[in-house]
């Protein structure tokens, strides 16, 4: 019986105990998100304020900061939650609301918790402090950032590549004459992305990039080439098509495809013989856009020996080029032997759909 | 004229209904396509405007569930940059006219005041 009221008591002990642990859990849980929603109230009031002052002069409104906000903006949790609001804000308004949000981030000196932020030793606050310069557009601090373009951390780094392009365009690219660390094709994409909201822009420097010792840097040279239509660098792109890497060598043949002249596609049915599959193939394909009538025997040559992939490709671009490409196609020897019956078949079928 | 807006970034909500009540608007919010079609239905709005991203039903479908329904309802669709795609497709389901992210809230002003114009009294 003892044993029994003593297993009850502790069981409803331990009960109790777990109950009251939970409920102050939930309490501080509450007050919390409590807390967090007047601090967003307050910022999203700061914010609107910014947004509708459009009625005054950029260059000298100074925000009414009440306060209670002034002793609230010494808590970091806090300055978390406001510039979060006016960076979400900038991200979607420009013109004048743009500006004045920019201003009111001065004006309560969050600009200064950023730039300590980007002396901190970890990574995660300094890529933070970059995007936030960044988005905010603060050209001031553009030498800061530009000094984390090559830095050993590819985050960092990422984001510094990102912030001097939303700083200062096309200018920003001068990162590319220093980098040292590889560019990784997802960072390829986002500067290309953030470029391609820039209007259009003659900048130079492309035929020095295309010479550097990095190769991720005179890839994405090549890629800009191909973008940006710089027809003005057909002779340095062709001399890419030497370049001992396979990947720059590629790049190279899709920059070709766009700033093509009369003599592109010789070369490039020149260059097949020595290139490896991906690179030939990338070639084919490349001749469908650009090749002529003049292309097709050599391209039928090629049938000989290689493997259905590529056969594939050949024949879809002779049947592209011209439509007598067929028509010679099936003159060949192999014709009516699979895999080549195969394939023409099932381009014929591709054409006809 | 009254407007209603589909958006589920409560800050753009607030911004956007500041800026058009303060431009002399009736303003009826939505904070996601769902609610959006809804108080289309309830209230028959004389403009929408609508985020293409939003939780439940997009702006795409809110265009298309209208435009089946043949309720011509002008739409302002309003995308992220580089949403090109999107953009092209709201305007195949009926769309009227397109705001890209960032964009002035007086932009948003001009193209409102150019639906008002045009609308039927």
């Amino acid at each position: 019986m003892i044993y029994f009221e003593t297993v009850a008591l502790s069981f409803f002990g331990i009960a109790f105990l777990l109950m009251g642990y939970m409920l102050i859990y939930l309490k501080i849980v509450k007050n919390r998100r409590s807390k967090y929603q007047k601090w967003k109230n307050i910022a999203d009031l700061l914010v609107s304020e910014a947004i509708f002052s459009e009625d005054n002069d950029v260059n000298h409104i100074v925000f009414a900061i009440n306060h209670r906000t002034e002793i609230l903006l010494k808590n970091a949790r806090f300055r978390k939650v406001l510039t979060k609001e006016i960076l979400s804000a900038k991200k979607n308004m420009s013109g004048a609301a743009g500006l004045f949000l920019q201003k009111l981030y001065l004006q309560l000196n969050l600009d200064h918790y950023a730039l300590k932020n980007l002396s901190s030793k970890k990574w995660h606050l300094k890529a933070k402090a970059i995007q936030d310069i960044g988005i905010m557009n603060l050209k001031a601090h553009l030498s800061k950032i530009y000094r984390q373009t090559n830095n050993k951390n590819e985050l960092v780094r990422m984001e510094a590549q990102i912030a001097v392009i939303k700083l200062i365009g096309f200018d920003g690219l001068r990162f590319l004459d220093v980098v040292s660390y590889q560019i990784n094709d997802w960072q390829q994409i986002k500067l290309l992305s953030e470029l391609s909201y820039l209007p259009a822009n003659n900048f130079s420097g492309i035929d020095n990039w295309l010479l550097s010792e990095n190769d991720s840097v005179v890839i994405f040279a090549l890629k800009l080439i191909r973008g940006f239509h710089r027809f003005e660098l057909y002779h340095q792109v062709e001399e890419c098509l030497l370049h001992m890497s396979v990947n720059v060598r590629y790049q190279a043949i899709l920059a070709l495809e766009k700033i093509y002249n009369e003599n592109t596609s010789e070369m490039l049915l020149k260059q097949y013989a020595i290139e490896v599959v991906k690179n030939q193939i990338a070639i084919v394909k490349t001749l469908q856009q650009i090749g002529s009538e003049e292309d097709i025997p050599l391209l039928i040559s090629f049938l000989k020996n290689e493997a259905p992939e590529q056969k594939r490709s050949i024949v879809r671009t002779i049947a592209n080029i011209s439509e007598n490409g067929l028509t010679q196609l099936r003159l060949h020897p192999d014709a009516d032997i699979a895999p080549l019956s195969l394939i023409i078949k099932q381009i014929e079928g591709e054409l006809s759909a | 004229m009254k407007i209603l807006i589909a958006e589920d970034d409560e800050l753009m909500l607030r911004t956007l209904e500041m800026r058009l009540k303060k431009d002399g608007h009736e303003v009826i919010i939505a904070r996601d396509g769902r609610d959006a079609l809804v108080r289309i239905e309830d209230s028959n709005p004389d403009l929408v405007i609508s985020d293409i991203m939003m939780p439940y039903s997009s702006g795409l479908e809110i265009v298309g569930s209208l435009r089946e329904r043949a309720n011509y309802i002008p739409i302002i669709i309003l995308s992220g940059m580089g949403q090109e795609d999107v953009v092209l497709e709201a305007f195949q389901l009926g769309a009227d006219d397109f705001i890209t992210k960032p964009f002035s809230p007086n932009e948003l002003s001009i193209r409102v005041k150019r639906f008002a114009l045009v609308r039927p009294r």
